[in-house]
């Protein structure tokens, strides 16, 4: 059975949402439907499906939609694949992860082509694609061994699955390896890239970190990767 | 990884580069290639190989397989295979390595051992071009 998790971004979308679901009629794959701005708990609910036999969980949203439920999933099931309808702005998860728009979702989802990935892990939370901060007043340990300073006013990247962008620029970032990248981007092509094996200690008292281009936290965190694998069901135009 | 008789320029990406802009301080162990273009303080391993580029500022001592330099460097190089230097590199620091080429205009001040690969035999230089 699958489970739709809606937003409640898919409220404002909602010509974009009923084009999806016309699709998902078509090709037959219907499922159970949780709204999320209508359940107290979500991880209950979520849980609860899991137990009643659910296979794929299909979330109808955006980046923070994806790192909430995979917050939730990371710590209840990591067998239920899980697949991405990116709808309206701020899905770079879902264009990561070769999900375009919600018009080619239904077709992605029907061919059910899976990938496994690591996790990336900031504190107590986890997150899919990556952590960024301004460098301003940023301190940044990486493997407990070296510092890092940036001489420009720029933003430091952790990166776990690469965004299209970075893509783009011929940067290479697996999320189905054992390690974390360190990105610094400046103007004239000048890039900093620097492996981290164990772990990255940031610290700034000014500034919060976002995660997953969506959710902000705030300092000293320390990233890694996670032993946390999660299933996708992905496009063939993946950055990975 | 370099062949003596390949154009360094070729190699322009690798597992780890620090820009123009970044500074990194501390000591800095790899299995991989790393491409230097910014400033390092500390100390550098790696079992692959390390370009150093024009513009870098480095105040280390760095163990690796292959290198090439083309800029600063204050500290000691060991290299385990071929090391190149470039017109625009000053070293000062001691060198080992088991097969070198020097271009002119470049500078050294410090101790240069060469140990050639096939008959193991040592030479040592003492230069000081500046």
């Amino acid at each position: 059975m699958n489970v739709f998790i809606y937003d409640a971004v898919t409220e404002k979308y909602k010509k974009k949402t009923r084009k999806f679901e016309e699709q998902i009629n078509k090709l037959g794959l219907q499922g159970k439907i949780l709204y999320l701005n209508s359940i107290k708990n979500p991880a209950e609910s979520i849980e609860k499906e899991i137990n009643s036999g659910a296979k794929t969980i299909i979330i109808l949203g955006n980046d923070r939609t994806a790192n909430l439920v995979v917050n939730i999933l990371a710590n209840i099931s990591q067998n239920i694949p899980i697949f991405i309808v990116p709808i309206g702005k701020d899905n770079l998860i879902a264009e990561s992860l070769g999900i375009e728009n919600e018009k080619d979702a239904a077709f992605i989802l029907s061919a059910r082509r899976t990938e496994s990935i690591k996790l990336g892990k900031i504190n107590h939370l986890f997150f899919i694609s990556n952590c960024q901060i301004t460098n301003k007043d940023t301190s940044i340990k990486i493997d407990n061994s070296y510092s890092v300073f940036s001489q420009k006013e720029t933003i430091y990247k952790i990166v776990n699955l690469a965004d299209k962008d970075l893509f783009s620029k011929n940067t290479k970032s697996s999320p189905q390896d054992d390690r974390l990248e360190f990105f610094v981007f400046n103007k004239n092509k000048d890039k900093t890239i620097l492996p981290i094996n164990k772990a990255i200690e940031i610290t700034n008292n000014n500034f919060s970190i976002l995660l997953d281009n969506s959710v902000q936290i705030s300092l000293p965190a320390t990233i890694s990767i996670s032993d946390k694998k999660i299933t996708f069901v992905v496009g063939k135009d993946r950055t990975f | 990884m370099f062949k003596k008789d390949q154009n360094f320029e070729n190699f322009t990406e690798a597992e780890t580069i620090i820009g123009e802009s970044v500074l990194v301080k501390g000591n800095f162990e790899s299995n991989g290639n790393l491409i230097i273009n910014g400033s390092l303080e500390g100390e550098i391993k790696t079992r692959g190989a390390v370009l150093v580029g024009e513009k870098s500022k480095i105040n280390a001592n760095i163990s690796a397989q292959e290198m090439m330099v083309k800029g600063n460097i204050v500290g000691n190089l060991s290299v385990s295979e071929y090391l190149a230097i470039g017109e625009s590199a000053k070293i000062l620091g001691d060198i080992e390595c088991s097969q070198i080429s020097i271009e002119r205009g470049a500078e050294i001040n410090g101790r240069v051992i060469i140990s050639g690969q096939k008959n193991r035999r040592e030479e040592s230089l003492e230069t000081n071009n500046e």
